[in-house]
């Protein structure tokens, strides 16, 4: 759909008028083992191969391997689209780490200033429309002040709009909270709120649109199921 | 490809039409077009970031499509609005028309689906590619048409075969031939095999496409009615129509032939599989319809929901099962003892059953799926994600039931209102999906209140009630509520025989006063049950019977009294409802058949009486249409104009027989 980035997730794109709107951030939050990085790469995924569009998928907690796995396990074979030139997986520590000798880097930490170099190269390069961020709270590692890491998270965001590219940025939660810093939903177009709760002696999974701008979107409570090719959301179930 | 080059493309190949030789006398030259372009810059300064080059094509440096588009639109219109003002809007329109008339039909193939950007272009452009795509979509869709058309019209024919000669048919065509130009390029050859000569119906309009094929659908339907009957015919119809138009109602719809042919009604009810009930709700459950069916658990229940699968299945209904009580297999076997075939719905897409049950005994992690069935997990936002996948599965078919048994299991476990706003979703979700409905609750499951809560989210409620009287059950099937629908409230009663549901009329000696069947100084009493063909339509004999079994007594004739038990065996014996036959579609019309039994006694010399030897006298009296009940009525009143001619037959006992006969 004209200026819409559809994310091919069964259900998802019913829920937010049939894409993440072109040029947008948009935060997936939720704790962790909600499935924000299957999210993540069934977006990348999805769009170089159902939309011909190559992303970038950033991973700065989770090793390029783990993330390969993980995404073969739900059928997605990122590695071949790799080789096809539409998917660029890059573990943006472990690159750092080999490439140059800071101290700072010795844990594969970066910062949003680092990012944002390679970013600026790489888009031009790979002509990248998508982009994933996982995640937000391995950088935020970085900073030593949250004022500090607010601040040059403004300075990214105003970055990514410029780019023009289409992100997600993927933030663990702890508790309720929409966010770890209290910052990333403000600087953000959307939010996503992944989560699971128990409910008669079961745990299921749930999603929420908590915000999107520049689009009407469903805001109820859904829940999903991660089946055999990864996630399936339910627009027709409503949770409370 | 992508939409603006598409765009460029066209007016690339304008320029190049307007500077070539062939265009005579208003050629232009390529210098011209630029003078264009760089005037049209003063209005829209994007349009700097194209240039135009000496073989006629455009350089665009500008990367927004949208800005392009725009750019490209203003240079364009210029350009006409130049041509115009040289040789006037009309020629301008023609000289464009005719000299790309062949590179906007090859440009509306890429431009297809881009009916709005095809909408902003300049006239005539706008309105030159508008036509020739709308040209192309007719054509390709003909075909399609045609295609459909000549496989139901073949399967129409075959299924005919057996049944009449087809030479009737070829004769009809040749007379519609006389009023519809098309039908003149259709053939029956001599293999019976339908022949359309579809290059000549391509360029003929939708209108006309749509006028030629319904006249040879309801000449052929019209013609089968006067050779079997209207109502085989029309089974025959809906028959062939709900498997070859299974998926294609884009096609139909394209054409609106939906109505022409169908009339509609074909689709609008589903039958319980019980013809009484039916006419009580004036023509089965409407489609999207949720009905609640609040019934004790046992064989009446599990017989009815049987009977309305085993009807809706057998007539190309695809079908969901939501089950609590029992395992699929379970469902299947029951499916098979009904002889349908559980395995090839299943795999046709047909039929879905969503199970509901094995989370008691097993662990199952939110959906999982075991072959075709769908297995849901304890909690009910679970259930509703399995619920919707069955229903993405189920193939298209434009009747579609579902047997949902989980309320009262559900209100065991969660809160009344969870299983109450889960039950609503799930009655919207089937009306989207245009679904007729069952919900079974078990009578008194729920208290009162609760009970009157839900009915207040369905159209309509069925009650199946069992109780027992002088030792024998008496049950009773009945509409409680049915929105929007003046129902017959009326409760009929039922037996069970032969696993079948066998609805019971009872008429009083009220209703034959009226009727004149008996005259008011004779203290009889008459029963009568109907014997209903609708779950067993393969049944040859349906027996309306003036007693559903001989009593202890003659209920009509001279013998009224005790009757010796050997006679009323061999009465009984008479009277056995003939088998199902298992063979083939029903190809039946209904006969109604007088048998008269005569029986004299005669005195013995010892002064006792004997039984002399019984006639049979069999009289045709003919063939009648409508449910049951319609038969008989009309049955009756024969009988009683006969009774008038030959009084003396009143002395006999009557049984009336509808006669299902095959036609050969």
């Amino acid at each position: 759909m004209k200026g819409r980035k559809a994310t091919h997730i069964p259900g998802l794109d019913e829920l937010i008028c049939d894409g993440l709107p072109e040029g947008t951030i948009n935060l997936i939050t939720g704790p962790a083992g909600s499935a924000k990085s299957l999210m993540g790469m069934h977006y990348v995924y999805n769009g170089a191969k159902y939309d011909n569009e190559p992303s970038i998928y950033l991973t700065l907690e989770e090793s390029r391997d783990s993330i390969l796995r993980a995404a073969k396990a739900y059928g997605m074979d990122l590695e071949k689209l790799e080789k096809e030139g539409k998917v660029y997986l890059v573990d943006i520590g472990k690159m750092r780490v080999e490439c140059t000798a800071s101290e700072e880097l010795e844990w594969g930490l970066a910062s949003f200033e680092t990012l944002q170099d390679f970013l600026k190269n790489h888009i031009s390069f790979s002509h990248a429309t998508r982009l994933v961020l996982d995640s937000v709270t391995a950088v935020g590692v970085y900073y030593k002040s949250t004022e500090l890491m607010r601040r040059e998270l403004f300075k990214f965001a105003r970055f990514l709009k410029g780019s023009g590219i289409t992100s997600m940025i993927i933030s663990e939660v702890i508790g309720d909270k929409d966010s770890r810093y209290g910052i990333e939903e403000f600087i953000a177009d959307s939010l996503i709120k992944m989560d699971y709760e128990s409910t008669s002696g079961e745990y299921r999974r749930t999603v929420t649109v908590k915000k999107m701008r520049f689009t009407k979107h469903d805001p109820l409570k859904h829940p999903f199921l991660i089946m055999e090719n990864g996630i399936e959301i339910s627009p027709d179930e409503v949770i409370g | 490809m992508n939409k603006v080059k598409a765009y460029g493309k066209m007016i690339e190949m304008f320029i190049t039409k307007m500077t070539s030789p062939e265009i005579g006398q208003f050629r232009l030259e390529i210098s011209t077009f630029r003078i264009i372009l760089e005037r049209a810059r003063t209005s829209h300064p994007s349009l700097i970031k194209f240039t135009l080059t000496d073989d006629c094509k455009i350089v665009n440096n500008l990367k927004d499509n949208e800005g392009s588009i725009e750019a490209l639109t203003v240079f364009l219109q210029k350009s006409i609005d130049f041509i115009s003002s040289l040789i006037g809007e009309d020629m301008a329109r023609d000289i464009i028309a005719s000299s790309m008339k062949e590179d906007l039909t090859r440009l509306s193939e890429k431009l297809r689906g881009e009916s709005d950007l095809v909408r902003s272009f300049p006239e005539p452009f706008s309105t030159l590619l508008t036509d020739a795509i709308e040209l192309k979509k007719g054509s390709s869709d003909h075909e399609e048409i045609l295609e459909l058309f000549q496989e139901v019209y073949q399967a129409y024919l075959k299924d005919l075969s057996t049944h009449t000669d087809l030479s009737a048919f070829k004769l009809k065509l040749s007379i519609l031939r006389e009023k519809h130009d098309l039908i003149k390029y259709v053939e029956l050859n001599k293999a019976n095999y339908l022949e359309i000569d579809k290059e000549r119906w391509a360029s003929a309009t939708k209108n006309e496409v749509k006028e030629a094929l319904a006249a040879m659908f309801n000449s052929m339907v019209g013609l089968s009615t006067f050779l079997l009957g209207k109502e085989e015919a029309l089974k025959k119809a809906t028959r062939v129509f709900q498997y070859y138009f299974d998926g294609k109602d884009r096609i139909l719809e394209n054409y609106d032939m939906m109505n022409d042919i169908l009339e509609g009604s074909l689709y609008k009810k589903i039958s319980t599989g019980i013809g009484e009930l039916d006419s009580k709700m004036r023509g089965g459950i409407p489609n999207g319809a949720s009905l609640l069916l609040i019934s004790p658990s046992g064989i009446e229940r599990d017989l009815f929901i049987s009977g309305l699968l085993k009807n809706g299945l057998n007539n190309g209904s695809s079908a969901m099962m939501v089950v609590s009580k029992e395992p699929p297999r379970t469902i299947r076997m029951l499916l098979r003892s009904n002889d349908l075939h559980p395995d090839d719905l299943e795999d046709s897409g047909r039929l879905r059953i969503i199970d509901w049950f094995s989370w008691r005994g097993e662990r199952i992690i939110g959906v999982e799926r075991d072959g075709h069935a769908l297995k849901s997990s304890k909690i009910l936002s679970n259930l509703g994600i399995a619920i919707n996948k069955g229903l993405r599965e189920l193939t298209f078919s434009s009747n579609k039931i579902s047997i949902v048994h989980i309320i009262g299991p559900a209100t065991n476990i969660f809160e009344f209102n969870e299983v109450y706003n889960f039950v609503q979703r799930l009655r919207a979700k089937f009306k989207d999906n245009d679904m007729a409905s069952i919900f079974i609750l078990e009578t008194d499951s729920l208290s009162k209140e609760m009970e009157s809560r839900l009915l207040e989210v369905f159209d309509g409620t069925l009650i199946i009630d069992k109780s027992m009287e002088d030792g024998k059950f008496k049950r009773e099937i009945a509409i409680r509520s049915l929105s929007g629908i003046d129902f017959d409230a009326n409760p009929i009663p039922f037996f069970i025989r032969d696993n079948l549901i066998i609805p019971e009329i009872t008429i009083t000696e009220e209703d034959l006063h009226k009727k004149g069947h008996i005259s008011k100084n004779k203290k009889r009493t008459m029963k009568k049950d109907t014997r209903q063909p609708s779950t067993h339509k393969d049944e040859e004999i349906i027996i309306l019977s003036t007693r559903s079994r001989v009593k202890d007594e003659i209920v009509t004739g001279p013998k009224i009294g005790k009757i010796p038990e050997e006679e009323k065996k061999v009465i009984n014996k008479k009277r056995k409802i003939t088998k199902p036959k298992k063979e083939g579609p029903p190809t039946v019309k209904p006969i109604v058949k007088l048998k008269v039994k005569r029986g004299k006694m005669k005195k013995k010399d010892d002064g006792t009486q004997e039984k002399m030897k019984k006639s049979m006298d069999s009289i045709d009296l003919g063939s009648h249409e409508g449910t049951p009940e319609d038969i008989l009525k009309e049955a009756i009143d024969t009988i009683n104009d006969l009774l008038d001619i030959e009084t003396d037959l009143t002395k006999d006992a009557v049984t009336l027989k509808v006669h299902r006969k095959k036609i050969k």
